[in-house]
């Protein structure tokens, strides 16, 4: 223990002043043990600058370099892909001194996985924002793709909801497709994969998430190429984006394993309240006599007044969550030598989130193996298994909280016949006798061969395959049917296959400052989806454990017409320098799709950039210091989308084998008409940025500007439905989106105190130019948001209401003109506001101390709005639902001013509108700003003296916290939301609409990483 | 160094040719379990199966399924509207919006079933093999059908006929071609006169018997109905009394059975199912089958009307299609009986229907004999005695309204017979409270409509 203090002041020492008095003498030796982001790196360099001292670090990561003289040294540690660290120190004569390194990753001199290849981030031109797998852990998320958020400028992330194993929905510079997926690719390995949250339908919010079977431990880095520059490459799928995925690899080095648990539980962010029996009676009777009745009614659903009013008040939230908890387990090995390398990692986990009944199990493998056949040829796996179960309990419209905050009233109980509920039932019941799980299993897997045959020439295939297997298991009871038992199956199976190989070469003929590589590569891929549907009645399990039903039983077995596409494409990329400081690269893909009409076969998608680093010029490095590295960038690049369904441009008919019957005779009928215009979306990007280090790098800056005009954008126009059809796709579309991005590193202290803040910020002003002339209720989502042009994609479309009226409590609203009316026309729905924030980014700060790390990640969204559309039936006409809390702030009496909700009523016509659903207005929209304390973690990390034989290496323990704190004037469940959609064109245009959706989860958890 | 560059070439050239090869091949995926347009009818049997797919579209639960007949229930005067919310409330307050579901499944199926009745009509010329009868029978179907839709949808859509005087009221698009275009409403008489048209030619050339689809008898049968709908009696007579003279349907002695899985003698078109998993009655039964009450079904009736329906206690209906839960209690409620089974075909045109038209038409022409006659056939089937004889043709008339309505409960009838109650001048016809002719009375255009069609007229909201 004494040594480790002892060790501890010496370091401290040493890095806060850079000092160290020690006597003289010709026998003074450094060592060390050198880190990246905390692994050992071996074979770094350590030399003595001006000299040609030196030495390599073995494979624990150790140097000693011996032999020096007293005085001062300057130590240069360095290893490709890190920052270069350097130390003054001052030897004593015959003594020995430590100086530990742990080198930085993620500043400007950083290695970026661009598609297929590498840069490096100095002579980038295009937009690329890198997380490291540091930065990736700090949130306790089932999918890795939520914990982006808030660390890389531009990309914007809403995590779906606190139900167990939620995804998230990602936009990158805003939205700017309409009806066509407006998600990322996403890229794992050098491999595109599926992530269509649509596969399994669109059951109360709870789409499958297939990112989810994407251990986030085992992510080595994710880079997101923003701008066309970057994103050229995968052509006719860049343009909303490229999120490259890349997972760890083994390294040189004896096995090192990594462990680590972490376990903790989750409440919901907020719920709401709601008023109890009691008052529930009186607001009814104050309904029921504003109406004109006297009297007591003789039957309130099915109630007395009498019996209301006596009943107890079942906290219907309360039955529906609870704590949740979550653990994890992850257990990882890397070793390698020179002609072997391998990682290979498990995990465990099981979340059960508030949701009562609600929990995902996840278990996870893969194995990256890199070897070396030869000197010069390379072959390299990655394969991933991982299986996910998630057992699900209805949400939002469908039960579980949804139905506590709508139609379970208070004055019901829990044995409460389902009738009483409507639709969705009692959600007790619900929950006890429908078990609906989903299962999944993925295996992502790629071969590479990796050939030299001459020196700066290198070969590259790669294969791989990904599969999906996706069942979706419904099994209801005889109680809860009141019939037989049915078990229902959904199941999807997806093949991926991808093929693509490319060759580099780096020209090295030319003249010394000249540096000019070529890329020229193919790929192709093909996507299978078998999927269907089963049914058996009368059964006493799931499907898949049980197929016999009884001679009662009804059988439904029905296979889907196969979905399926195909890619094939040929790029190429050519990256110029010239004396380190001009850079020219350039890029082209041609894209063919099985998608794309007859008329429209393939796509080229061109890019190019130029950056210029300034401060390699001599004058620059003479005369600005303080400013060590300055590039200034521009490109311009065309990409494309077209994530649309498969077969639209097919004109066709059912099959003759179809299974639909009617009158014992098979029966033949016209799905779509053909579309041999169809094709992708083209989003022509220009984008400049600067980048900046300062000080030596103890500040980077970067920033950027970007204009992206999406063509040809895919609308999913309205036919007239009496023409037999109801919609056509067709690419009319134009929207533009432009913006500013920030993002700041600063290395505030670097001493024995660390602290280090980024910043980032993205401005999006999104524009939709021309839609045509498709109206705006053919361009719908939900809770009330369209597309109208000449505001953002996601507009609110809502009547205006102004206030209530004095004299009558009846609400006035606006008509198209601005006069006052009390009739909510759909005629008078104007925009009033829209779904996308005018600024949204993240801080995060670190610190480091004597071991002690703090991580505080705050998210932020500025601008935009939210519409409740449960709140219209919480705070609206009085009918089947209950009542919020904020009712009381209604009118109740002539002449009273101000009050912030109408009279209450019974009748919709009260309220100027048909029914109660049609109350959308501006009442219930509301400013989606918010601060949120995204997550907080204070860690420790034991010194462990590393000369002594101890079996472990590293330990570090951690508390973490998620959603802690949040600040914001929406007075619905949470602000941070995105209903799951059925359909893409919701997900595009109807984020920030809530419907019931369960708020984000508050979770604190504690954590162990061990190393040994 | 040279070969090495050589070997580069060679390895680039490999590749090229690898990935460029069979491209287009690779990027041909038709769509599986579906067929190209132009490869769809080939054959007379393959314009069957497209007929077939027209009556599938007309027994969807979103159509003459049950929505149709649900939808019309909900705007007259004998549904417990106590509970309702949303789109079926707007519908019983008749004050529907473009946004409602139920408008958008009842107006877009029908007009499914009309673009392929055209379809059909357009392209059967040039499938060859057909024979002349084939021909001449398919036709006759699909004008059959097309008619139907047209029909039941100006019904719904557009104020009645005899709302104005030369009823040039606005009606509904009048689809009688296939296109992709929008197109305006047709006055309500444009779309009956099409209706007509349609179902003469229908009545002409279709069969006698047609193995549970459309015949002649279903074309006059429906003829009758568009007649008495007009308020044009002699029409209705005439085609009843054909129907009922000669159709050689019988009344089924048993009052249960026109909602049952086999064939009832006195059906003369029904949506037919053929299983639990092949049930037009799907919809009905979803919306009022009262096995179970401790979860009572949506579907209820009004605690006035049950008390008319059982006043006379030998009638076999009233003791057989009601039950009342709860009486007395805060959640008394009435359901109906009639769609209990498990499954059932779904009677579109039927014989109790026909001698109810006639008996009204027959006493609306003074011809008193055949209305006693029919009315007492419809009682007597019900257990009930025979009328006072004698009685005079306003008296008559009464009764039959009286029976109707008893009779036909449920089956989308009520509203349609109180339009028409009220375009033929009876006094004070309200409907649930409202006035017959009000302007909630049609049903709004749905947004689908709009949205492909933006010039078209909308009905006026605000309900009635």
């Amino acid at each position: 223990m004494k040594t480790i203090i002892l060790r501890f002041l010496y370091l401290l020492t040493i890095s806060t002043f850079g000092l160290l008095s020690a006597a003289y003498g010709q026998n003074s030796e450094i060592s060390g043990v050198v880190t990246g982001e905390g692994e050992p790196l071996a074979g770094a360099t350590v030399m003595l600058e001006g000299t040609q001292k030196g030495t390599l670090t073995d494979e624990e990561g150790r140097y000693t370099l011996g032999g020096l003289a007293a005085g001062e040294h300057r130590v240069v540690i360095s290893y490709s892909g890190y920052d270069k660290f350097l130390r003054v120190v001052v030897l004593e004569a015959g003594k020995g001194l430590v100086l530990d390194a742990d080198l930085e990753t993620m500043r400007l001199d950083d290695v970026i996985i661009v598609g297929y290849g590498t840069e490096r981030k100095r002579e980038m031109t295009g937009s690329i924002s890198k997380i490291s797998s540091r930065d990736l852990n700090d949130i306790p998320g089932t999918s890795f793709e939520a914990t982006m958020q808030g660390k890389a400028a531009g990309v914007q992330v809403i995590q779906g909801s606190g139900i167990a194993g939620a995804g998230a929905k990602i936009t990158v510079r805003g939205a700017g497709s309409i009806s066509a997926g407006g998600d990322p690719l996403y890229v794992v390995d050098g491999i595109p994969i599926s992530q269509d949250p649509f596969l399994n339908g669109d059951r109360g919010g709870q789409n499958n998430n297939p990112l989810a079977s994407i251990n986030p431990a085992d992510i080595q880095s994710i880079e997101i190429l923003k701008d066309a520059a970057a994103a050229a490459i995968y052509g006719s799928r860049g343009a909303n984006g490229v999120i490259l995925v890349t997972t760890k690899r083994g390294k040189k080095g004896a096995p090192a394993f990594d462990f680590s648990i972490r376990t903790g539980i989750s409440r919901p962010t907020k719920l709401l309240n709601f008023v109890d029996s009691q008052e529930w009676a009186q607001l009814y009777m104050e309904a029921w006599e504003n109406d004109g009745n006297v009297g007591v009614p003789s039957s309130i659903r099915g109630y007395t007044l009498d019996s209301i009013q006596k009943a107890g008040t079942t906290d219907w939230q309360d039955l529906t969550t609870g704590t949740g908890f979550k653990q994890e387990y992850n257990l990882s090995m890397r070793q390698g030598n020179d002609k072997l390398k391998t990682f290979v990692g498990v995990s465990g986990m099981n979340v059960q989130s508030y949701l009562l009944g609600n929990s995902y199990r996840r278990y996870t493998g893969r194995a990256n193996i890199d070897y070396n056949i030869l000197s010069n040829l390379k072959v390299g796996l990655s394969s991933s298994l991982a299986y996910g179960r998630n057992n699900r309990v209805s949400q939002a419209w469908e039960g579980s909280l949804g139905t506590a905050q709508s139609v379970a009233l208070p004055f019901f109980t829990e044995d409460e016949p389902n009738g009483s509920f409507g639709y969705p039932g009692n959600p007790i019941n619900r929950r006890s006798h429908v078990d609906w799980r989903s299962m999944e299993t993925r295996s992502i897997n790629t071969l590479n061969l990796e050939y030299r045959p001459i020196k700066n020439l290198s070969v590259n295939l790669n294969g791989s395959v990904d599969l999906m297997d996706l069942g979706d298991h419904v099994l209801e009871d005889s109680i809860w049917t009141n019939w037989f038992s049915v078990a229902k199956d959904n199941y999807n199976k997806i093949t991926n296959w991808n093929t693509n190989g490319f060759v580099q070469y780096d020209f090295n003929m030319l003249p010394e400052d000249h540096k000019l590589s070529a890329m020229l590569g193919a790929e192709a891929q093909r996507y299978n989806r078998k999927s269907g549907y089963q049914q058996v009645s009368d059964v006493q399990n799931h499907l898949y454990l049980d197929w016999e039903g009884t001679e009662n039983s009804d059988t439904i077995d029905i296979t889907n017409p196969r979905d399926a596409w195909s890619f094939v494409s040929t790029f190429a990329r050519v990256n110029y320098a010239f004396k380190n400081k001009y850079i020219v690269k350039a890029s082209v893909r041609v894209d063919g799709s099985s998608k794309f009409g007859t008329n429209n076969r393939y796509g080229v998608f061109p890019a190019a950039g130029v950056g210029y680093i300034l401060s390699e010029e001599n004058f620059w490095k003479e005369n600005i210091k303080a400013i060590n590295f300055l590039k200034v960038k521009a490109s311009y690049g065309v990409t494309g989308n077209a994530d649309i369904p498969s077969f639209l441009r097919f004109g066709t008919f059912s099959g003759r084998d179809n299974n639909i019957q009617y009158n014992g005779d098979s029966i033949i009928f016209p799905i779509r008409l053909e579309n041999p215009d169809l094709s992708w979306e083209t989003t022509t990007t220009v984008d400049a940025g600067i980048e900046m280090g300062i000080l030596n790098d103890r500040i980077a800056f970067e920033f950027s500007v970007y204009n992206k005009e999406s063509k040809d954008v895919l609308l999913r126009t309205s036919s007239p439905s009496s023409s037999g059809f109801k919609e056509y796709w067709q690419n009319i579309g134009h929207v533009r989106n432009r913006g500013l991005e920030l993002s700041i590193t600063t290395y505030n202290l670097v001493g024995a105190f660390k602290w280090r803040t980024t910043i980032n910020a993205a401005r999006n002003r999104n524009l939709v130019v021309d839609v045509g002339t498709t109206p705006p209720d053919a361009l719908a989502g939900s809770g009330d948001t369209r597309v109208v042009p000449g505001y953002p994609v996601g507009v609110n479309y809502l009547v205006r209401f102004s206030h209530v009226d004095p004299a009558s409590g009846k609400p006035v609203y606006l008509d198209k003109e601005g006069n006052e009316t009390f009739e909510w026309r759909t005629e008078n729905r104007v925009v009033v506001g829209n779904v996308q924030p005018d600024l949204q980014g993240g801080f995060t700060n670190f610190f480091e101390w004597k071991g002690f790390d703090l991580n505080m990640l705050w998210t932020f969204t500025i601008g935009g709005k939210i519409y409740d559309d449960a709140a219209k039936r919480q705070l609206g006409v009085f009918a089947d639902w209950n009542m919020r809390d904020e009712i009381k702030n209604r009118w109740t009496t002539p002449g009273q001013v101000g009050a912030a909700y109408p009279r209450l009523t019974l009748d919709p016509a009260t309220y100027g509108i048909d029914n109660e659903w049609n109350y959308n207005s501006t009442l219930f929209l509301y400013d989606a700003s918010y601060l949120r304390l995204k997550s907080l973690s204070l860690g420790y990390n034991f010194n462990i003296d590393k000369e002594k034989k101890t079996l472990i290496d590293r330990m570090r323990v951690y508390a973490s916290g998620t959603n802690l704190l949040t600040f914001t004037k929406y007075p619905g469940s949470d602000p941070e939301i995105v209903r799951d959609h059925n359909g893409a064109q919701g997900r595009n245009i109807s984020p920030n609409v809530t419907y019931l959706t369960p708020p984000q989860e508050r979770t604190v958890s504690l954590g162990i990483d061990i190393t040994f | 160094m040279k070969t090495m560059n050589k070997i580069a070439i060679i390895l680039l050239g490999l590749f090229l040719a690898t990935a460029s090869s069979s491209c287009e091949k690779f990027l041909e995926i038709p769509p599986e379990g579906e067929i190209p347009a132009s490869e769809a009818l080939k054959t007379p049997r393959d314009v069957q199966l497209l007929l077939n797919s027209c009556y599938d579209v007309m027994r969807s639960g979103k159509f003459l399924g049950g929505k149709v007949q649900i939808l019309s229930e909900l705007m007259a005067d004998h549904w417990d509207g106590r509970l309702l919310t949303g789109n079926w409330l707007s519908y019983h307050l008749h004050n529907t919006g473009i946004f409602n579901q139920e408008t958008r499944d009842v107006w877009g199926e029908p007009y499914i079933m009309i673009y392929r009745c055209n379809s059909l009509l357009e392209n059967m010329g040039i499938v060859p093999g057909m024979t002349a009868e084939e021909t001449k029978r398919i036709s006759a179907e699909a004008k059959f059908l097309r008619a139907f839709g047209h029909f039941e949808l100006v019904r719904l859509f557009g104020q009645p006929y005899g709302f104005t005087s030369d009823n040039s009221h606005p009606g509904i698009p009048l689809r009688l071609e296939s296109s992709q275009k929008g197109i305006p409403r047709a006055s309500v008489a444009e779309v009956y006169a099409a209706v007509i048209t349609d179902l003469e030619a229908a009545a002409a050339d279709l069969p006698a018997t047609n193995n549970g689809y459309a015949t002649s008898w279903a074309a006059k049968a429906l003829l009758a109905r568009v007649h008495f709908q007009m308020n044009d009696f002699q029409a209705a007579y005439d085609y009843t009394n054909d129907v009922i003279s000669n159709g050689g349907f019988s009344l089924n002695p048993d009052v249960m059975a026109r909602f049952s899985p086999i064939a009832s003698s006195e059906t003369i078109l029904a949506a037919i199912s053929t299983g639990t998993l092949n049930n037009s009655g799907s919809a009905l039964s979803g919306t009022f089958r009262s096995t179970d009450l401790s979860n009572p079904p949506g579907g209820r009736l009004t605690r006035d009307f049950y008390d008319i329906a059982i006043l006379d206690s030998a009638d076999r209906r009233g003791q057989n299609w009601y039950v009342l839960a709860n009486p007395g209690l805060p959640n008394e409620l009435v359901l109906t009986t009639r769609f209990n089974e498990n499954y059932f075909n779904v009677p579109l045109l039927h014989l109790a229907e026909m001698l109810l038209i006639r008996a009204e038409s027959a006493a609306e022409l003074s011809n008193t004999a055949v209305a006693e006659q029919d009315l007492n056939s419809i009682r007597n089937r019900a257990g009930l005695a025979n009328v006072v004889s004698g009685l005079d043709a306003a008296s008559l008339i009464l009764l039959i309204r009286a029976e109707r309505r008893l009779e036909l409960v449920l089956e989308g009838n009520r509203l349609q017979e109180l339009k028409r109650l009220g375009a033929r001048g009876v006094p004070g016809v309200t409907i649930n409270g409202s006035p017959w002719n009000c302007a909630g009375m049609a049903a709004q255009l749905p947004d689908e409509e709009r949205s492909g069609n933006p010039d078209i007229v909308l009905n006026p909201e605000g309900g009635c």
